[in-house]
């Protein structure tokens, strides 16, 4: 019998393979499969009284208007509150933030503020105002959300969930969801920096 | 470090530049023989993890599972490697330097080594090295290590399943995931025997920077079922970190001194001069005992916790 979820991995390495150019593993690179063992990072997660959750949304268009991930931009929806007292006051401050999503092997997708994110009409405005907000961090229950935004190198093709990087002799395929966000908050006492593994959401279709 | 004692120069300098010299040549086979573990291993002995995690990348994996095994498991060295201040990832940091909110411009931006970067990629080869341990057991029962390097071809797949299971949860507790950490050490018992300690280390190969962070995770892990051995663990820690050059960064370090002198339920004192444990010193400056045979002393009431 077969397996569908087998099957569906098939295509979305297929497809990220036609995205890349790239000639086939048949040819002369390999693709290597994502680790089956490997569950990815806690989400939420949390650095004293911080807390966070992170999530790639497969169709963010829904929201912002337009599928960033053509445009080389990975958007990550993250949440941010505390647990506790606001000793400290922790906050989100740009200056403080410096966030940074790593790919399940480790590749490195650095930070696009909001304002270079979608070049115009309905995506640019819904970027704009569903980016992070700037603020004291709410208690976590009624944290609010925000979107941060991330560069693809051009190494990595994303579809869906899933992510093809390049590098050397061979293609990783990688699992979204085995990503690492980094980012840090800043407290009366200096910077805390939170890590917190990346988990998927899908809207529901209206 | 790892596994080979360090190379003469010469014989380093040769091997390096067969390697140099293969790297225009076509993607090598799919072999174990023609993957260049031998290469690498010498590179990450000589200090060079930079190079060797080029190297490794070069070529497609090798096809046997016991050969991929080891490739994978020596990726995840150089990275566990590169991560204690030897990155040759790095990553932009816009700290202190965006001009305005997130949608502002950059006003500054620098070039940093990434060793969360190199963090997760020890994950991610550790895994994928893991997910083939029972296939390179057999493949090493069936004679299959023929092909491999001597000082690889020694060594059993079980123990550096071991060794890469360490590692995996150094990394984690580095991240700041105690849930994963202390689920490690829960069913690590080799791992809290302070007088065994050393040798468990040695037989997973650990690399000496990254042990203070062993002892620093079983001490946290100890906090909450026996805060007398979280003590010694967290000593060794810092001692340990010291030794190695600064191997803990200084916010673990105090974190650990302030659960010794805040937070634990007793107050550790030199059992001959009564002087407790001095945040930044290692011994009493009384007697000269070390930190790390002061005894447990109920605390006073009102004096923490």
């Amino acid at each position: 019998m077969r397996n569908p979820s087998a099957t569906r991995l098939l295509l979305v390495s297929s497809a990220l393979l036609g995205l890349a150019g790239c000639r086939t593993p048949a040819e002369d690179r390999t693709v290597v499969p994502a680790p089956a063992g490997f569950a990815g990072f806690p989400t939420p997660a949390h650095a004293g009284e911080v807390w966070a959750r992170a999530a790639f949304v497969t169709n963010h268009a829904r929201l912002l208007g337009a599928d960033l991930t053509r445009e080389g931009i990975l958007p990550v929806r993250l949440t941010v509150g505390r647990r506790g007292s606001a000793e400290g006051a922790p906050r989100v401050v740009a200056e403080a933030i410096d966030p940074h999503l790593y790919l399940q092997d480790g590749t490195v997708l650095e930070w696009v503020p909001a304002g270079e994110v979608a070049r115009g009409g309905r995506a640019r405005e819904r970027v704009a105002e569903l980016a992070l907000p700037l603020t004291l961090l709410a208690p976590w229950d009624s944290a609010p959300s925000g979107f941060l935004f991330f560069r693809i190198p051009a190494s990595v093709r994303v579809r869906d969930l899933h992510a093809l990087s390049s590098a050397g002799g061979r293609h990783r395929e990688l699992r979204l969801s085995r990503s690492l966000l980094a980012f840090a908050v800043l407290t009366d006492e200096g910077t805390r920096r939170i890590h917190v593994g990346l988990t998927e959401e899908r809207l529901p279709e209206r | 470090m790892f596994l080979l004692p360090a190379p003469p120069r010469a014989a380093l300098a040769s091997a390096v530049l067969v390697v140099l010299a293969g790297g225009c040549a076509a993607p090598a086979p799919g072999g174990a023989a023609a993957f260049p573990l031998a290469e690498g291993l010498l590179l990450l002995e000589s200090g060079d993890p930079a190079a060797a995690g080029a190297l490794l990348e070069r070529d497609p994996l090798p096809a046997g599972a016991l050969a991929r095994f080891h490739a994978e498991a020596l990726a995840a060295r150089v990275h566990a490697v590169a991560s204690l201040g030897a990155a040759f990832r790095t990553e932009i940091t816009t700290a202190g330097g965006r001009g305005g909110p997130l949608g502002g411009p950059p006003s500054e931006a620098a070039t940093r080594p990434s060793p969360t970067s190199h963090l997760v990629a020890l994950l991610y080869h550790a895994a994928q090295a893991r997910a083939q341990t029972a296939a390179a057991a057999a493949d090493q029962q069936a004679g299959g290590d023929a092909i491999l390097p001597a000082a690889l071809a020694a060594l059993e797949v079980e123990e550096i399943d071991a060794e890469l299971e360490l590692l995996s949860a150094v990394a984690y507790a580095r991240l700041g995931f105690r849930a994963e950490v202390d689920s490690f050490v829960a069913r690590s018992p080799a791992l809290v025997d302070l007088e065994g300690f050393p040798a468990a280390l040695d037989r997973r190969r650990v690399p000496a920077a990254l042990r203070p962070w062993v002892g620093e995770m079983v001490s946290h892990h100890l906090r909450s079922r026996d805060e007398v051995a979280a003590y010694r663990f967290g000593v060794l820690a810092i001692e340990g970190a010291e030794r190695f050059g600064h191997a803990l960064p200084p916010e673990v370090v105090a974190e650990i001194e302030r659960w010794i002198v805040a937070e634990s339920r007793y107050l550790f004192v030199c059992p001959e001069s009564q002087t407790p444990f001095l945040p930044g010193a290692r011994r009493s400056p009384k007697s000269g005992i070390p930190h790390l045979e002061y005894v447990p002393v109920e605390r006073p009431r009102g004096g923490g916790r």
